[in-house]
């Protein structure tokens, strides 16, 4: 069916003749956008790669699997692997409690998960050095037990939530409340307990948004490097993330291993883009079947 | 099953949705309550089901006596059907009907073998036999609710509670499906609440209606004793149109076609016909009184129009066969 409706919400629909461009416009404009495209990304992203592999695989390959390499390939997967899942639980909660209650204070909360988004990530860096570092508020009692925080792993992997709070919670909480929860109620009309409902009902409805928010998140808790970078130290090999240590060898003229290192990054980064497309992709035609 | 609501008031913030509400329906009945938007009908029968409470220290819901009040939804065993389906998108038809057996406990829940059959009997109930494996998303408005229907049966509630059922659907589909909800009720006799703003489909599906407005039940009763005798003006001009006369301290209702028309030579109120509508069975003549400065709706059968055939800026005289009088000023 070509109803008002698909042509409304049909993918880039082209072709109103009112808005048609004389031909001259249309060249510049896509040749100014290619152009750009061109010379700000695709030429960089090329380099990386040409940079990485200027000297030959070997070396390349040593770049990567030398002992600080790999500790910072380690510790950038240690951190993620935390604050991930926590990102998950925590974003699921959020959303949840935003979308199916009432309480004071809501709109507070949603207006807070965004606080990471809004400022820079080096004042979250700061904010932990602050409240945990040797002179901070708790330093002092952290330091007597024989705990630390900051310059160790534990902040590092700090520094990665505090950054990546916001990405499941802002893909789900308008997600859940465009669904509304008429299918969870029937669900518990027909005897189903709170968690059936959970996991037969809420999961598969918020899986696509859910998935989306994730390797969004995950891609941003590897590439981290502003409140990490405050919260590190840079120890080599002990308190380096992959950015970190990128960092450090550009810094020591190593140009080329680290373009290797960062070819990782970019790599991800493609992945990343790529995962996101395809579930945007598989979104919209579910939402394309549901009009027609 | 028969179902007892007993002085239950419901309020969110300052909003009275439901004031003193008390019902009864007989076991096997179908009763439905009729309203204008925001008249508490919904409310009331999510309260029924456990998806909504009432205020506390306000009174109690019973099934067959039983108080269910305090009793979660899940354990109510009520079927309920929503507006917009709210069919399980992830699962196949199949595998939506088959959700209430499907959730009980290891001991409760029935052999694969019963489930398959169970479903396929329902499916046959409601003649969609060969879309077990489709897609709720493939299914058009109509169908979807009848699967909704048939995922509500699954699970042999004692009650049906359907909250707008046909409300999404589009009018000739809307149709269909009343007629064949009421032949369904006659098969199954579950006990049922229909919740309609529609009073042509509370009048042609229920035993009984309810007429629901502010939160209270204004009326109580079969359809053709609510209509011909409606206990006030707002019931009379929920259940069809009304021409209203409103003098002091009193108001005057008449339906369009309890208003005959004569030849301007007979004695009554004058008047001129303005419009004149003709298609259908049915003839819609709009007249403007004289005396009165008003326009009155009139109908008439087609027998009469053939018979005294009329054209707009006739003079006519007007005499009404039936009047409502209700004290206190025009209502709503």
């Amino acid at each position: 069916m070509d109803g008002i409706v698909s042509r409304i919400k049909g993918p880039r629909s082209l072709g109103a003749s009112a808005l048609n461009e004389p031909l001259w416009l249309k060249r510049v404009l896509i040749g100014v956008v290619l152009l750009f495209l061109g010379l700000f990304l695709i030429l960089p992203l090329t380099m990386v790669f040409y940079s990485a592999f200027s000297e030959g695989l070997a070396v390349y390959y040593a770049s990567i699997t030398e002992s600080a390499a790999l500790s910072a390939i380690r510790l950038t997967f240690f951190a993620t692997l935390i604050a991930v899942p926590l990102n998950l639980v925590f974003g699921l909660a959020a959303a949840w409690a935003i979308t199916k209650f009432e309480f004071p204070g809501k709109q507070i909360l949603i207006t807070l998960i965004d606080l990471p988004f809004a400022v820079s990530p080096v004042i979250g860096g700061l904010i932990y050095m602050l409240i945990f570092g040797s002179q901070g508020w708790f330093g002092s009692s952290l330091r007597d037990q024989g705990i630390q925080i900051v310059f160790s792993t534990p902040g590092i992997v700090l520094g990665t939530i505090f950054v990546t709070v916001p990405f499941v919670a802002r893909e789900l909480i308008p997600l859940m409340q465009s669904q509304g929860n008429d299918q969870e109620l029937a669900a518990i009309t027909l005897g189903a307990s709170g968690w059936q409902v959970f996991w037969r009902v809420t999961v598969p409805k918020i899986k696509w948004g859910l998935l989306y928010g994730v390797v969004l998140c995950n891609g941003r808790a590897m590439g981290e490097f502003g409140a990490v970078s405050v919260l590190s130290g840079h120890i080599r090999g002990k308190t380096n993330t992959v950015p970190l240590h990128i960092e450090i060898l550009y810094n020591e003229y190593q140009t080329t291993a680290a373009f290797a290192m960062a070819s990782l990054l970019t790599l991800l980064a493609l992945v990343t883009l790529g995962i996101k497309t395809s579930i945007e992709s598989r979104v919209a035609k579910e939402m394309n079947e549901e009009i027609s | 099953m028969s179902i007892q609501v007993k002085n239950i008031h419901k309020t969110f913030g300052k909003f009275k949705a439901l004031n003193q509400i008390d019902l009864e329906i007989p076991s096997g009945g179908l009763v439905a309550l009729l309203g204008p938007s925001g008249s508490g009908k919904t409310t009331l029968l999510r309260i029924i089901a456990g998806l909504d409470f009432s205020d506390a220290g306000s009174g109690n819901i019973s099934f067959n006596g039983h108080d269910v009040t305090s009793l979660a939804a899940a354990k109510r065993k009520v079927g309920f059907v929503f507006q917009h389906y709210a069919l399980f998108n992830h699962l196949s038809v199949f595998e939506n009907i088959a959700f209430g057996l499907r959730v009980r406990s290891k001991a409760e829940r029935p052999s694969e073998q019963e489930i398959e059959d169970r479903v396929h009997k329902l499916l046959k109930l409601i003649k969609l036999e060969n879309y077990g494996k489709r897609f709720p998303k493939q299914l058009s408005g109509g169908q979807r609710q009848r699967i909704a229907l048939a995922r509500a049966l699954a699970v042999e509630p004692q009650v049906l509670l359907l909250d707008e059922p046909f409300g999404a659907l589009d009018a000739r589909v809307r149709r269909e499906l009343r007629r064949w909800l009421r032949q369904l009720h006659e098969e199954i006799h579950v006990t049922t609440i229909l919740v309609t703003h529609d009073q042509e489909e509370a009048l042609e599906i229920a035993d009984e209606v309810a007429i629901m407005n502010h939160g209270q039940i204004e009326q109580r009763g079969r359809s053709q004793e609510v209509y011909d005798f409606p206990a006030n003006a707002f019931v009379c001009e929920f259940l069809g149109d009304v021409n209203s006369f409103a003098s002091t301290g009193q108001t005057t209702l008449v339906r369009p076609h309890e208003i005959e028309l004569y030849s301007h030579d007979r004695e009554g109120v004058e008047g001129v016909v303005r419009a004149v509508n003709a298609f259908g069975a049915v003839e819609r003549l709009e007249v403007d009184l004289i005396a009165d400065k008003k326009t009155i709706l009139v109908e008439r059968s087609s027998a009469v129009k053939e018979k005294h055939p009329l054209r707009t800026g006739d003079l006519v005289c007007v005499k009404m066969r039936k009047e409502f009088v209700f004290p206190g000023e025009e209502s709503a």
